[in-house]
């Protein structure tokens, strides 16, 4: 039953664009569209649980869902330029061994360092297959993602890594005046970017890429630099993402966990970024990420079976594609001069 | 779609029109793109048996009209007949001008792509290699049917194209400059083909620029003249002269302009110049000199651009901008240091983020002139947008649209507008007024003229005579891989380069031969 409810109230908020006149279907709509899906969907799991909006349950969230948050906000920029990314599962995983390494026996700094540095590492061997060597970025970021799984299992020899270190603990458990550190430093992050993204000359770049690379690179901007610097972004992201994850846990393994490549695509996709590029913004993918944290956290709160939560996942993901389409579509097919 | 023998009995038999010779007849075509009206009102019939030649300038309407026939392209109004005895059978075929070859596919698979022979429902190798070598001994040519079509010489793949018109046995076959690409033995082949081809019945639409060729080949003419049927005519009523004179507009054009002074400084001169095959380029821009260039389509005048812009980085040759001696650039921010900047051909593909507002793409290539450190301002943005929309003539309250909402004349003031920062000694105009429409098109050179008065030199490629006789203060006309002239504005007229570039044609076929 609520299930149901929620569901539809999903589809039909998510499906809005449809029913318009095409003149009417543009990305503004698109946008306030999936805010109005995610407030609806905040509003029905508060009315049932009113303690889901309480401040221990937000900072709880706020405190899980940074490293996947982090994460998505490097994607964004990713996507917006028109790439994709599907090693970033096996760069977290990876960072976060180099983080538990590192942390054994050297200061938790250090470690945090080592960490984002082997996600920038990862970052360069992606730029370099899909910018350099021109690779399709689906291609070869499937490729590179299990070499570096590869390299966290020997590193590793699929043992966990316990970390013992006072220290090491404070940025993945410790809080600020009840807010998680590790959920500051996500907000930071994802402020930075989107300051990044819209005011820098790299945002103004990264847009025009996305939407014609083409006549970006005619209008003399080095395209492939812009598309290298979002995996090197993306990958200092995971490397952060990895070490908070290791820190919340004092250890690491070679599969930390591999589902959250499809959280932060969900986030990325919900927020309205559109995988062909020129698209999005941090503050669509904060909606996404706001959407995914209420479904996964709901069904907790709510108390249903969590069998259900990867049908439902899924159900979203489709129906944003699925609008993404519709609304992609409503803009091109003008017939075209010979 | 039925044609032909009810008609017969209202109409008397006439020997030259007889109604069931008829196996296309198009009549009352119109077809509107965006911008441009590429046909309007032609009418058309093709008899079974004869060639019917379609002539014309660049962007008369033919390729339009063959498409139409193909049922490529739908017409706006008007309507296609298609006789019965020919749609029963294998219909219309065509050989478009661009080539349709599957690369990686062998020269056999290509030749039998849309008619694969077969038995029992199985491919039949065996039929197709003894059809391909039949086939093939009528060129007199001996293409390795197991050969990747990709690579073969342009002239071999045309020859494939031509073969798997043949082998489908359509009732019609539309060739689009069939000989461009053929040396004189294969020509020669082609034109038997074609007589064998007619005795059979088959009716044949031929499209070509020698015009030699086509009054040697053809049994009937007409004469396309901005999308408009100018006249159909047998080929024996028909002149070499009398086609030039058909296909040039007869109204006289506005060419009053008077003539910038003369002795002017040179801005850039061109050096040796290596894009691809043919002879190196080697010419001399003035400051303030609006240059044309002219010339059929593929006659290399889009690479030439490409080349000064930097985006042909194999290039040779040198180039002097404003007395400063570099080689050709590499890659387009060399360009841009250099002072030359490109107006590229395809607004919507290579000139604009259609995404993006006109306010943004005019700032995208001087991003570092509107920012203080990494960022951009957004108070410098629009200032430099409205100084530039300004310069072009764009309404400033149009600029916060997204680019792919405008039409195609407001696009190309973006396209020129968003140099103006970086204030280039030579802009290059790639065919700026394709598809936009006549008072657009004069704002562009409204724009272009002031330009130039403040110093800047331009070069424009176009395929509108019209407008190169008007605009240009000199003209270079190439063709046959060279530079054939170059005419001063006074000498440019339309029917004089009409004359030199078809001439050219014509000679290099009577050289070969």
């Amino acid at each position: 039953m609520t299930i149901d409810r929620v569901s539809s109230t999903v589809m039909a908020a998510v499906g809005a664009g449809h029913r318009l006149s095409p003149r009417l279907r543009t990305p503004m709509l698109h946008r306030f569209g999936t805010l109005l899906a995610c407030v609806l969907l905040v509003a029905i799991v508060t009315t049932l649980n009113p303690a889901f909006l309480s401040a221990i349950n937000v900072a709880n969230m706020l405190s899980q869902w940074a490293p996947a948050g982090i994460m998505a906000v490097g994607m964004t920029l990713v996507v917006i330029v028109g790439g994709f990314d599907l090693s970033i599962a096996s760069i977290y995983s990876l960072c976060a061994v180099a983080a538990a390494l590192l942390g054994q026996h050297h200061s938790a700094t250090f470690a945090f360092a080592g960490a984002t540095s082997a996600g920038v590492l990862a970052g360069v061997c992606n730029a370099t297959l899909s910018v350099g060597l021109r690779i399709n970025p689906y291609i070869a970021t499937v490729g590179s993602g299990f070499v570096i799984t590869g390299i966290s299992l020997v590193l590793t020899q699929n043992t966990a890594i316990f970390v013992t270190s006072d220290t090491f603990g404070i940025l993945g458990a410790e809080r600020w005046h009840g807010f998680p550190i590790s959920g500051l430093l996500f907000l930071c992050i994802a402020t930075g970017s989107g300051i990044a993204l819209k005011y820098t000359i790299f945002g103004h770049m990264a847009y025009a890429v996305g939407g014609n690379a083409e006549a970006s690179k005619l209008s003399g901007i080095p395209i492939n630099v812009v598309r290298a610097g979002t995996y090197l972004i993306l990958g200092a992201c995971c490397g952060i993402a990895g070490f908070i994850s290791a820190s919340q846990l004092n250890s690491a393994q070679s599969t930390v966990d591999a589902g959250i490549l499809f959280d932060v695509a969900t986030i990325v996709v919900l927020g309205g970024n559109s995988f062909g590029g020129g698209v999005g913004s941090i503050w669509q993918t904060m909606v996404g990420l706001v959407m995914v944290a209420t479904i996964s956290n709901g069904f907790v709160m709510l108390d249903i079976s969590p069998f259900y939560q990867s049908l439902f996942k899924g159900i979203i993901i489709i129906a944003a594609l699925t609008l993404d389409s519709v609304l992609k579509g409503a803009n091109s097919g003008r017939s075209q001069p010979p | 779609m039925t044609f032909g023998t009810s008609n017969r009995t209202h109409r008397p038999l006439a020997a030259v029109d007889r109604a069931d010779d008829v196996v296309v007849s198009m009549s009352a075509i119109c077809k509107h793109y965006t911008g441009v009206q590429a046909l309007s009102d032609v009418s058309l019939k093709v008899k079974k048996g004869l060639v019917h030649s379609l002539v014309g300038g660049n962007g008369a309407g033919k390729s339009t009209l063959i498409k139409i026939a193909t049922g490529v392209e739908k017409p706006d109004s008007g309507t296609v007949h298609v006789a019965a005895s020919v749609e029963h059978g294998r219909g219309i075929t065509a050989i478009y001008q661009e080539l349709t070859i599957v690369p990686e596919m062998t020269a056999l698979s290509n030749v039998f792509l849309g008619a694969p022979r077969h038995r029992y429902s199985l491919l039949s190798r065996k039929r197709m290699l003894s059809d391909y070598r039949s086939i093939g001994a009528r060129f007199q040519t001996d293409i390795d049917p197991q050969t990747p079509a990709g690579s073969l010489s342009v002239a071999d793949r045309q020859l494939l194209e031509i073969m798997r018109a043949l082998v489908s046995r359509h009732g019609v076959i539309v060739m689009d400059e069939p000989t461009a690409s053929l040396g004189v033995r294969e020509r020669q082949n082609l034109y038997r083909i074609i007589g064998e081809l007619k005795a059979q019945g088959t009716a044949i639409v031929f499209i070509g620029h020698d015009l030699d060729e086509v009054l040697l080949l053809s049994d009937e003419i007409s004469v396309l003249r901005n999308g408009r049927l100018v006249s159909t005519q047998p080929a024996v009523g028909w002149t070499r002269d009398g086609l030039v004179k058909a296909m040039l507009d007869d109204s006289v054009s506005e060419r009053s302009r008077k003539v910038a002074n003369p002795d002017r400084a040179t801005a850039l001169s061109v050096r040796n110049l290596q894009v691809r095959r043919g002879r190196p380029w080697d010419f001399d821009l003035l400051r303030g000199e609006i240059l044309g260039i002219g010339g059929l389509v593929g006659s290399g005048r889009t690479s030439l651009l490409h080349a000064l812009a930097g985006l042909r980085p194999s290039a040779s040759g040198t180039l002097t901008v404003n007395g400063v001696q570099s080689r050709i650039p590499r890659n387009v921010r060399e360009a841009i240091k250099l002072g030359i900047v490109l107006s590229p051909e395809d607004r919507k593909r290579q000139g604009l983020v259609l995404g993006l507002p006109g306010r943004t793409n005019l700032c995208l290539t001087n991003l570092k002139l509107v920012s203080t450190a990494m960022f951009a301002r957004k108070a410098r943005m629009d200032a430099l947008a409205d100084r530039e929309a300004d310069a072009m003539a764009f309404a400033r309250s149009r600029l916060t649209v997204p680019a792919g909402h405008l039409s195609g004349g407001n696009q190309q003031k973006l396209v020129i507008g968003k140099w103006l920062s970086v204030k280039p000694a030579v802009l290059l105009l790639d065919e700026p007024t394709r598809g936009i429409d006549v008072g657009a098109k004069a704002e562009v050179y409204r724009t272009i003229r002031t330009l130039c008065d403040q110093g800047m030199s331009v070069i424009v490629v176009s395929s509108e005579l019209s407008e190169l006789s008007e605009q240009c203060d000199r003209v270079i006309l190439i063709g046959a891989g060279r530079q054939l002239a170059t005419l001063q504005h006074q000498d440019a007229s339309v029917e004089a380069m009409t004359e030199l570039i078809f001439a050219s044609i014509g000679s290099t076929e009577k050289t070969a031969l």
